[in-house]
């Protein structure tokens, strides 16, 4: 039983410090997205993006610097990856909080 | 095992495998137990209990033919990079999988990071682990191959440091699974290959050894009959 324990616990220390690790990742990557939008036959680029629970779009130019595309893109892949893997690891923080609250002394 | 999990670490091998990364390095802690219980198959031995770290140990000196930055190998995947530790240890994290990096600690335990600039890492010093990398064995892991600790090696280094370890629950684990790996192997008539290892090692670590299996009621697992160097 107090190998069962101790790896639940260590597991829950794991994930409690990978949430923090996942929210300063997220937190470090550019907020919004850079999208390019036809208009007349030109197009033009925007950052969209949420602030203060409000869209907003603000506009870039013309032309976007295709190193600034790349650095959106990846942020946008990243951002969709660190969401993902954070949802994961709050549902084994509430299972491993579970587990660990028994009637028994931890 | 999860499946995700499972695939995850097959993702990693396959990885540092291409990058000849993986020539270099052997997988020590649970997961070993796992890659054993396929070696022992019917001789009664489980995969163990165990966290999500997957542990190499990095031979040094650590020589690599190109620069890998491993943290962007496998960044793409969601790993992220963590520090454990007041020293810093390099750590990369996963929900499924967090990969620690070690290497044996030589002379007095100063406990600082062992810098490997050639994979963009460092890598906590650690007792006992030379003993780890002697005689290691080559496994397949589906497409690649991985190298592991002697299952003799691997048991009687878990019963060195079980006595040294601060949390009671990792020492009764480590216990538990050396005298699993030890009876599959004694069961597997291969008891020759403990008495080599023991017969190999200094007499501390010999008494250190016998002192565990004495309380655990498991002398008989240290059959010495045969050759030189029995305890007195």
């Amino acid at each position: 039983m107090v190998v069962i324990k101790n790896v639940l616990r260590e597991e829950l220390e794991n994930s409690l410090r990978m949430r923090k690790r996942y929210e300063e990742e997220l937190a470090k990557l550019p907020k919004g997205s850079l999208v390019a939008r036809r208009i007349k036959g030109h197009t033009y680029y925007y950052l969209v993006l949420r602030e203060k629970g409000a869209f907003k779009s603000v506009y870039q130019g013309k032309s976007v610097a295709r190193k600034e595309l790349q650095r959106y893109a990846e942020a946008k892949e990243f951002r969709a990856k660190y969401r993902k893997a954070l949802s994961q690891i709050k549902r084994q923080i509430r299972y491993l909080q579970g587990a660990l609250r028994g009637k028994e002394a931890i | 095992m999860e499946k995700k999990q499972y695939d995850l670490c097959r993702e990693v091998l396959r990885r540092l495998s291409n990058e000849a990364v993986l020539d270099r390095f052997i997988l020590v802690g649970s997961w070993c137990v796992v890659l054993y219980a396929d070696c022992f198959k019917g001789r009664g031995l489980l995969p163990a209990i165990r966290t999500r770290d997957l542990e190499f140990l990095v031979r040094i000196p650590p020589s690599y033919r190109r620069k890998t930055d491993l943290c962007e190998l496998l960044r793409d995947l969601g790993f992220v990079i963590d520090y454990k530790g007041e020293e810093g240890y390099m750590i990369l994290e996963h929900p499924d999988l967090i990969l620690e990096f070690l290497v044996p600690a030589r002379g007095r335990e100063s406990g600082k990071p062992f810098r490997i600039d050639a994979l963009g890492i460092n890598a906590q010093p650690l007792r006992f682990m030379d003993l780890l990398a002697r005689n290691p064995i080559r496994v397949p892991f589906h497409d690649v191959e991985v190298t592991i600790p002697h299952p003799a090696n691997f048991a009687l280094q878990k019963l060195l440091i079980a006595r040294r370890r601060k949390q009671q629950g990792k020492a009764v684990k480590d216990r538990g699974q050396a005298v699993a790996i030890l009876r599959a192997l004694r069961d597997s008539g291969e008891s020759g290959r403990i008495s080599a290892v023991y017969r190999s090692i200094t007499a501390s670590w010999q008494r250190t050894i016998r002192r565990e299996l004495a309380a655990l009621g498991e002398e008989g697992l240290l059959d010495l009959r045969n050759g030189p160097g029995n305890p007195t």
